[in-house]
């Protein structure tokens, strides 16, 4: 009897630490992915939240109206349809088509489902209004995405972000080609509800040179003095790897390899280093982490994740192979090498304000990784610089003219989407202004088919900083 | 009034009017406003609006008639009126509601019957045994020669009405596990016990209930443990069943006809939003409907818990959850703690092995199904088909419940008495003074 009675007591407590971990647990995960869960496609309540709830405006940073309802199951969006076109991924639209947009990732923001406590519901029963959500404020410039969509070859598929790296802020961001929210029924072009700069992975070509260098640096003691010697052509196993267009570059030095874009330098460095210590500087990068920002849904890079065979390494060196990587998360590269090698979580609300008028929460600047040290990243960013800037760099296009508050840093791309030669190379820029407070601005540039990095993404990545510089964005 | 009685009364140690007036409160508060909630009145929510509190004010007259833990009933009231006014908030029409009220007035005397049940057995329940397994598997195997349909395999067709052997026979197997558990340590004094849940088993994993024969299975060794104090050989089974279930899962379901759902199951509680499955779509809209309520709920009858594939049964808990909020789910989750504290308590107060086995495994048993489906529906583990004891919509599920209740508040009366007897004794017969 007194056996079964320790028994007894033993799976009590068992189960009372069961039950008790239970409860924890659920209050845990409604805590944790509350918003997130909620704020899905599939979420019909959200739907039928909007016959009844006036919804929040959106506003851009200017403050210009962007989308607004003047009572409840109405959404009206700015007139111009350059901005609508421009802005259709960032806001979204009623319909549900973009996983992304403000008004699904934060539809319930903007419907008082969330953000609003229980004091501001019944103050609003009480004064007899329909219930009102929430208005938002957005980091990004209207105008800016307008102007951004407009320097993209007409017609092309591409995507371009602008952020601020020392706070995180997507001040423009553009996806092409967009669709229209104010006309839903229309249709739009099949991959058109894709936010590319969040959602598509592309191949980051030579632009992925940049966290090859960072790698370099760090696991290859004495590599700044050493020279390579490129023959335009390696043979490696059953693959052939060249240098753009086949052009030997002959005896040149890691800047140099650098600046003029030597895949045979980097896949060799890559090589060296081993497919570990490679993967390792990726993820220091944030590539093969699931992103979870409260701001904006932006899917996962991949570099090395699935094989580590030294084929797939040596293609990772300059960003071919299975490695892909999103705009934003190239464009947040560039950022972190200007940031002394701080990475900021992208942020897309700078505040969230109640329909009645006052502040519900505004945006706090958050560092989300460190992926070097300070030393490095300025080594790297100089490498950038003369990515630029030398005698036979491919990034001379990016160059901005009569500008002289900060240095124009950045790295070209022209990535293989396949492995026929003739198929025209996704354009790449990826790169920041450096040493101007005033505009720390990284930005990525791709454009799908767009050919040469240096002649086709360079020139748009010039002109949007010099646009975003003449607007004073921050 | 009989002072025995009077004495005996005290002796379970409940004042119960507050806890008697706050359910009874709850109840005719929810229905009346489910009642008026629309324009036209809805008279079912009126009269249970009457007969919810009536019903409780019986059971609670008769449990103290019986000298049973009123605490107990109390809450187990509390938790049943909670089922009827969750399928009358939840769905549109009154249908799922007003089958449930009539379960749960068939069910008030299962319950009764079930407290009589201890005393019954005291001291003669090995005359039973025999034929109680015998009877016991027969029924479990019923639906093999009854089943409604080949895709149901555990349920049988009774005069109209789908039953569920594997729920009705819970509180059968507690009475036969645990007079097979108080015999002795030695292998010839359990065996036939651990024949028997090993059979049951069986069974169950032919009608492919694996929710099911999980419990009976956690039941069998928590009992067998309990009973005989053989801890290492308990251990050893759940530790052996746990690498059959993992070889089975990894290396055979997938191989065998009518197993490839469990495979699916499992992907899906792995990655429920890829959508990669058509039925991952309930597992979604789960979650989605556990984090809509917010602290306090969307509201009674406003919630849109419907959504969700098989509310009434499997995803209860999302619809408590979704119409009264986070901090009255969490209440509720105390309420089956508080149970699980009372009836433990009178298990390991209980005199004999028997009775103690009896409260231990039919708290042990519904506490367990409680954490199974409730992880489930939290997306802790993958969601298996039990029901929430007294909550879930279902008349096999309830009566099996309700007699396991019953069984708890039976050995509790049996306590009481016992007590009741020391004071006697203590007092050399003289008559005590309850007051």
């Amino acid at each position: 009897m007194k056996e079964t009675r320790a028994a007894i007591r033993l799976i009590t407590g068992i189960l009372l630490a069961l039950v008790l971990l239970t409860g924890f647990v659920y209050v845990a995960r409604i805590q944790a992915n509350r918003v997130r869960w909620l704020n899905r496609a599939q979420n019909t309540r959200i739907q039928d939240a909007r016959k009844t709830t006036l919804q929040g405006t959106i506003f851009d940073s200017a403050f210009t109206v962007l989308a607004e309802s003047p009572e409840p199951g109405v959404r009206r969006y700015i007139q111009d349809k350059n901005i609508r076109l421009a802005l259709s991924h960032t806001l979204g639209d009623q319909k549900g088509m973009s996983e992304t947009g403000v008004e699904n990732r934060h539809a319930t923001t903007l419907l008082g489902m969330t953000d609003l406590t229980g004091t501001d519901r019944t103050l609003q029963t009480l004064r007899g209004d329909a219930v009102a959500g929430c208005d938002i404020v957005l980091t990004l410039n209207a105008e800016m995405c307008a102007y951004m969509a407009s320097q993209f070859p007409s017609g092309s598929r591409g995507a371009c972000a602008v952020i601020n790296y020392r706070t995180g802020a997507i001040l423009g961001k553009v996806s092409l080609p967009g669709y229209d929210p104010a006309a839903m029924d229309q249709g739009a072009q099949d991959t058109a509800y894709y936010d590319r700069v969040l959602q598509y992975r592309y191949a980051p070509g030579s632009t992925y040179k940049i966290v090859t260098l960072t790698a370099a640096l760090k696991n290859l003691p004495g590599v700044e003095s050493e020279m390579f010697d490129c023959q335009g052509v390696w043979s490696f196993a059953d693959r052939v790897l060249q240098c753009a267009g086949g052009t030997a570059h002959g005896s040149l030095d890691l800047k140099s390899a650098f600046s003029q874009s030597c895949n045979i330098t980097f896949a060799s460095l890559a090589y060296r280093m081993g497919a570990e210590a490679m993967k390792a500087a990726s993820e220091d990068f944030g590539v093969n982490v699931q992103f979870a920002f409260d701001d904006i849904v932006l899917y996962e890079s991949h570099c090395l994740n699935s094989s580590l065979a030294a084929g797939e390494v040596i293609q990772a060196g300059f960003g071919q192979g299975k490695t892909e990587l999103t705009p934003l998360h190239m464009a947040m590269i560039a950022g972190a090498i200007a940031n002394e090698g701080v990475m900021m979580e992208p942020k897309l609300i700078r505040e969230v304000r109640r329909h009645a008028g006052g502040t519900v929460s505004s945006m706090q600047p958050a560092q989300w990784r460190t992926v070097t040290d300070a030393d490095t990243a300025r080594t790297v960013a100089r490498y950038m610089y003369a990515a630029v800037h030398d005698r036979l760099s491919t990034g001379k296009n990016a160059d901005i003219s009569g500008y002289t508050a900060g240095y124009v840093c950045g790295k070209t791309g022209s990535a293989e989407v396949s492995s026929d030669k003739t198929k025209a190379t996704n354009a790449w820029y990826v790169g920041f202004l450096y040493g101007d407070e005033e505009h720390p601005y990284a930005i990525a540039v791709v454009v799908e088919g767009g050919g040469s990095g240096g002649q086709t993404a360079a020139p748009i990545a010039s002109r949007v900083l010099k646009k975003a510089i003449q607007m004073d964005l921050y | 009034m009989d002072r025995a009685i009077q004495l005996r009364r005290r002796m379970s140690r409940t004042n119960e009017k507050p806890l008697a007036i706050a359910v009874m409160g709850f109840q005719a508060a929810c229905m009346l406003l489910l009642a008026f909630k629309d324009p036209s009145v809805d008279w079912f929510s009126v009269r249970m609006a009457v007969l919810l509190p009536l019903g409780t004010l019986t059971g609670l007259w008769l449990t103290s008639k019986c000298c049973a833990d009123r605490c107990m009933f109390l809450l187990t009231a509390f938790l049943c009126s909670l089922s009827v006014i969750l399928l009358r908030a939840v769905f549109s029409t009154t249908g799922k509601a007003a089958q449930q009220a009539q379960y749960l007035g068939l069910s008030i005397p299962v319950m009764f019957f079930g407290v009589l049940l201890p005393r019954f057995f005291t001291g003669r329940e090995e005359k039973f045994i025999g034929f109680a397994m015998l009877f016991g598997v027969c029924f479990m195997l019923s639906p093999f020669a009854f089943h409604t349909s080949s895709a149901a395999r555990s349920w049988i067709r009774v005069l109209g009405h789908q039953m569920q052997p594997s729920e009705l026979m819970k509180p059968a197997t507690v009475f036969i596990l645990a007079s097979c558990f108080t015999q002795g340590r030695r292998a010839s004094d359990w065996g036939g016990g651990v024949f028997f849940g090993a059979l049951n088993c069986l069974i169950l994993f032919a009608q492919k209930d694996l929710g099911a024969m999980l419990l009976y299975f956690l039941l069998t060794a928590a009992m067998f443990a309990a009973g005989t104090g053989r801890w290492k050989l308990a251990l050893g089974a759940v530790g052996a069943a746990a690498g059959l279930a993992v070889i089975f899962v990894v290396f055979i379901a997938g191989k065998i006809d009518g197993f490839g759902y469990l495979i699916t199951r499992i992907e899906i509680w792995k990655n429920p939003w890829s959508g990669a499955h058509e039925s991952s779509r309930q597992i979604v809209q789960g979650l989605m409907s556990i984090v809509s309520g917010g602290l306090f709920g969307a509201g009674l009858g406003l919630s849109s818990a419907r959504k969700v594939a098989v509310v009434a049964s499997d995803y209860i808990f999302a619809a408590v959850s979704e119409e009264f909020g986070i901090v009255f789910a969490l209440c509720v989750l105390a309420v089956y703690m508080v149970l699980l504290i009372r009836g433990m308590g009178a298990a390991g107060s209980a005199r004999s092995r028997f009775h103690a086995l009896v409260a231990f495994g039919a708290c042990f048993e519904l506490t367990v199904q409680m954490l199974l489906i409730v992880c489930g529906n939290l997306h802790i583990v993958p969601l298996t088909g039990v029901t929430l004891p007294f909550v879930s919509e279902g008349g096999s599920s309830l009566m099996g419940s309700m007699l396991l209740m019953g069984m708890m508040m039976g050995v509790s009366a049996v306590n009481a008495r016992d007590e009741y007897d020391d004071l006697m004794q203590a007092s050399g017969g003289r008559e005590v003074d309850p007051e």
